[in-house]
This record gives C-alpha cells, structure tokens and sequence, in this order.
C-alpha cells in the first residue's frame, strides 16, 4: 500500500490583487486536494469572482502565483488547459451558433472528445442540436455549457457561481448531472455559489471569503459543527461582552445577549456563566445560518430593532 | 482549430464584409461600366482609371472613395472583432480553450487580413485586371501606376489593427482608448499621402503594421478579461 497522498489540483500561494487602494484579494494561500469537491463562498464584492478569474488566468494577479495541476498558470500548458474545464459565470456562448455548431466549434480544440457523453448530456437535459444558443433559457445555457465543459472529460473543473439566476429545479437537476458526470469518477470541482444549499449538499470542503481574505478553509462539516450562536438572556439590560477567544460577533437584543463563537467550549462557557445570566441556549446552525452570521457585517441591524452590534476580530476555522 | 476559429471569425465578421465588398464592387464597377445599381451610378465617362503621379491633388475621386469605403469597413471589422467578444463575455469561453493566447490572436488578425483582402484588394485586382486588357479606356496603363491604390490596401489594414488594438485596450473611451485608431489611421495616411518615395511609404507602413501587430500580442498577454 502506498503513503503518498494524492496531489493537490489546486494550489494558491501568496495571492493579491488590488484595484487602486483596495485590495480585492489579499495574500490568499490555498490547497485543493484531487478528488475534492471545493464550494467557495463569500458575500457579493468578498473577491470569488476576481479569485477564480485569477485561477483560469483571466486576470493577472499583482502578487502570488496559482499552479493547477501542476502547472504554473501564467505559462500553463494547451495540453494542461485541456485538462481544465472552466465555466464562466453567465455562461457565456455564442448566441448566433446552434448547440450542434457550439459543440463541433468547441470539439476542434480538443485531442479527445467524448461525443457519446455530450449527446447523452444533451439528450438528459431534451436540447436539440438544432437550437440556436441564443434562443435558449439562462437553465439551457448552463446546460450546453456543461456538456461542453465534461466533453473532453476534465481532470479539474472550476466553475464560477454555476447555478446563479437559475430556479429551484433546474438548479438541482445542473448539481445532479454536475456531481454523477464528474464526481464519480474521482475529479475535483472547484466552484463558486451564493446557494448555500447547494454547497451543503455538494461540496466536501469550503472556503469562506471575506473582504478579499479567505477566513475559512475547512471540511463542510467542521465549520458547520464550529460555529455556534450562543442566546444569553438576562433579567434586564445585558451587560457588554468581555469577549473570547473564538468570538466572532455579539449583539443585544432586548433583554437577550446574542453571541456567534467559533469552537465553542468550556473556556467561553465560564466568561459567559460569569455574566450571571437567567438561562444559556446554545443554537445549532446550518451552513446556511453558520455562513450568515459567521459573514454578515455590522450593517444589517437597523436602529428600529433596538440593537446593538459589535464586531470581534474573527479568527480562522 | 485554426479552422474551426477562423470560421468564426469570417462567419462573425460576414454581415460588414458582404456590405463592404458590395460597395467596393458598386464603385468600382462603376469605373467599368459595370456597376451593380445602375441607378447608383453616373457612368464613367471619360475617366481615367489610373494616374502616373500618386500626389493628393491628382487621387481621382473614385480612388478618394476606394480608400474611404476601405478604411470605414476595415475600422468596424477591428472593432467588431473585439468588443462583440467582450460584451458577449465569450471572450471567457474562447481563451479558456487549449489554444496559446498569442495563437488565438493572431487567427483573429488572418481572418481580419483576409477580410479585408476579400473585399478590397480582390474587387481592385479585378478593376486593374479589366484596365490592363486593351481596348477598355482611351488611356495609357502600366501597372507601377496602380501602386498608390495598393497603398490604400495597407492602409486600411492598419487602420484595421489601430481599430483592434482600441477594441482591446483595458481605458477609457473618452480618454486613450481611441489613441491607437487614430494614431494608425493618421500614421498611415500621412504615409501615404506624403511625397516620399514609394520605398518609404512602403517599408513605413511595414513598420506600422509590426508595431501594431506586437503591441496587440503584449496587450493581450497583460490584461485582464472581467
């Protein structure tokens, strides 16, 4: 048996970009391991985006290098990028060409094509090649785009926010085709969703952007199981927070004392059991709740709701 | 896949290239008593289809119309080629493609260099073809009196690569982006129209082209594709 530990499909160093003073992405180190089903998250404007288009080489960073499978992107390889399939967001195609003509355009790129999967794809989703790209509905689009991108069957796959502006259905049958095309047999997806949903079902690890930083890199499970929001409710006015270690935010709601804690523990259980509350509830999250509060600034409360807010330092997962 | 890109492009490109090609083959057929509207066209007299001097003053009216009709549908070519791709965001979907950047580009400039062979240089190779067979016009031909009129030919594709260079320059339009169209366009009329030397118009034009052509591979490589 061997010790070897398969290689990463992915990997990040050191990467920034800034447009101005503002810095988009900021020394982002990554590793996503073959196999992997990476989900990256962040709040619009977080830097996904500009962090994919720097993985495709689309926009050159001002800092840091990307190797995808093995290559260095800005001299990668035609016969790597073959090995790479990329859907853009928006799925971009051409809108004067037929599925057959976008098909046949995108096949004389590649050394192997498999025209049976393409036609079994197209047949799933019951588009005709006759059908003029332009013509079709934002959820067909994301179809032909899938079809090509699994066509000349990508070791990796990065796609950006795939499922963005598609419905509930569509959105769930593009994930299916997506995880039994590729996943199954054994190569990494690297994408992009606001769908926490689909992330949750999808993705074995995450990564959580926030204002350009990537604060979280971990198992899905992990950062769901470790973020946690902790309701303390006193008999009166709530005291300020001393704070913790694994403390993300905390606010005052009413007489309730709201707090999000990262690995929540015994250390933190005794700062808030020496605030002398009436009752302690300790609130289990989904992604979707973990993601929310573990990202949402200080904005969302409007002084209508009476709140108080406050935002700690949060620490990385 | 030079094939395949190329047929794009060409396909991309058909609906300006055919309007070119019938305006040239209308003006041109004109001064062959050939012209395909005939209620377009005023007959061609008593012109003279070539001169022997290439100064402004003697370019006849119709050769004024060649280079315009040239340089207008070699500009909306070059442009046409590089913002419909951005706008379209499908600039995304082609650079993705196994295929050097560099590559992509330069099947992008042939299939604009054709384009503008197709519809200029072909419908003027006829036109000196017809005035180089006897018996058509009551005036002298040599062929070296046709050069200013292939000038025009290499005008236009600068003004093609100037439009192209525009079309892919990461500025504003209302500030630099537009630098290098006008600057081709002016470089390479006042190339032409200067009482220099055919040589140098030649190789200055030649020159042009090489600094255009590198200057689109070097932006190409650099910048970004949101």
């Amino acid at each position: 048996m061997s010790d070897e530990t398969p290689p990463n499909a992915i990997v990040v160093e050191h990467l920034s970009k800034s447009y101005g003073s503002k810095w988009v992405v900021r020394d982002l180190n990554l590793k996503v391991p073959t196999g992997c089903v990476y989900g990256f998250l962040g709040r619009n404007g977080a830097g996904k985006s500009t962090t994919i288009k720097m993985l495709t080489g689309m926009i050159p960073p001002d800092a840091g290098q990307v190797r995808l499978l093995g290559d260095e992107i800005t001299t990668i390889s035609p016969k790597t990028r073959s090995r790479i399939a990329y859907m853009a967001e928006g799925h971009p195609l051409y809108s004067w060409m037929s599925i057959g003509q976008i098909v046949q355009f995108t096949q004389a790129f590649y050394e192997h094509w498999d025209h049976k999967l393409v036609d079994q794809v197209l047949d799933h989703f019951e588009l005709s090649k006759k059908q003029k790209c332009g013509r079709l509905s934002r959820g067909q689009q994301a179809q032909v785009s899938l079809a090509l991108a699994v066509a000349p069957d990508p070791e990796l796959l990065i796609l950006d926010d795939p499922t963005l502006g598609l419905d509930t259905v569509v959105r769930r049958e593009f994930l299916e085709a997506l995880i039994q095309l590729i996943q199954s047999r054994g190569r990494t997806i690297f994408f992009s969703s606001h769908v926490l949903g689909d992330v949750e079902r999808v993705a074995t690890r995450i990564g959580v952007m926030v204002d350009g930083v990537l604060r979280v890199d971990c198992p899905t499970e992990t950062f769901r199981e470790s973020v946690r929001k902790i309701v303390v409710g006193f008999e009166g006015e709530p005291p300020d927070f001393p704070g913790c270690e694994g403390l993300v935010t905390w606010r005052k709601v009413g007489t309730e004392l709201e707090l999000v804690i990262v690995n929540w523990g015994p250390t933190q259980q005794a700062i808030v059991e020496s605030l002398e509350p009436r009752w302690t509830d300790v609130v289990d999250m989904n992604l979707e709740d973990a993601f929310i509060e573990y990202t949402r600034g200080s904005k969302r409360s409007l002084p209508i709701f009476h709140r108080e807010n406050h935002r700690v330092d949060r620490a990385a997962v | 896949m030079w094939t395949a890109l190329l047929s794009k492009e060409l396909r991309e490109c058909g609906l300006f290239a055919g309007l070119a090609l019938l305006a040239q083959m209308q003006l041109l057929g004109s001064g062959m008593d050939l012209p395909l509207i005939p209620l377009l066209s005023s007959g061609r007299g008593t012109e003279i289809p070539f001169h022997a001097k290439r100064a402004f003053d003697v370019m006849s009216d119709r050769e004024i119309m060649f280079i315009t009709i040239a340089i207008i549908s070699a500009i909306v070519i070059g442009l046409n080629q590089t913002l419909m791709e951005s706008w379209r965001q499908t600039s995304l979907f082609l650079l993705h493609r196994p295929m050097p950047r560099s590559q992509i580009f330069l099947c992008k400039l042939a299939a604009g260099g054709l384009i503008l062979l197709g519809t200029s240089a072909l419908p003027l190779l006829i036109y000196c073809l017809w005035a180089a067979t006897p018996g058509t016009h009551a005036s002298p031909f040599f062929w070296s009196m046709t050069e200013p009129w292939w000038h025009s030919v290499l005008v236009a594709f600068a003004c093609y690569l100037g439009a192209f260079l525009t079309g892919i320059r990461p500025a504003n339009w209302i500030g630099s982006r537009t630098w290098p169209l006008i600057a081709a366009t002016g470089m390479a009329l006042g190339l032409k129209l200067a009482p220099v030397w055919t040589a140098v118009v030649y190789a200055g034009l030649v020159a042009l082209i090489a600094c255009l052509v590198i200057s689109i591979l070097n932006t190409t490589r650099h910048r970004e594709y949101p």
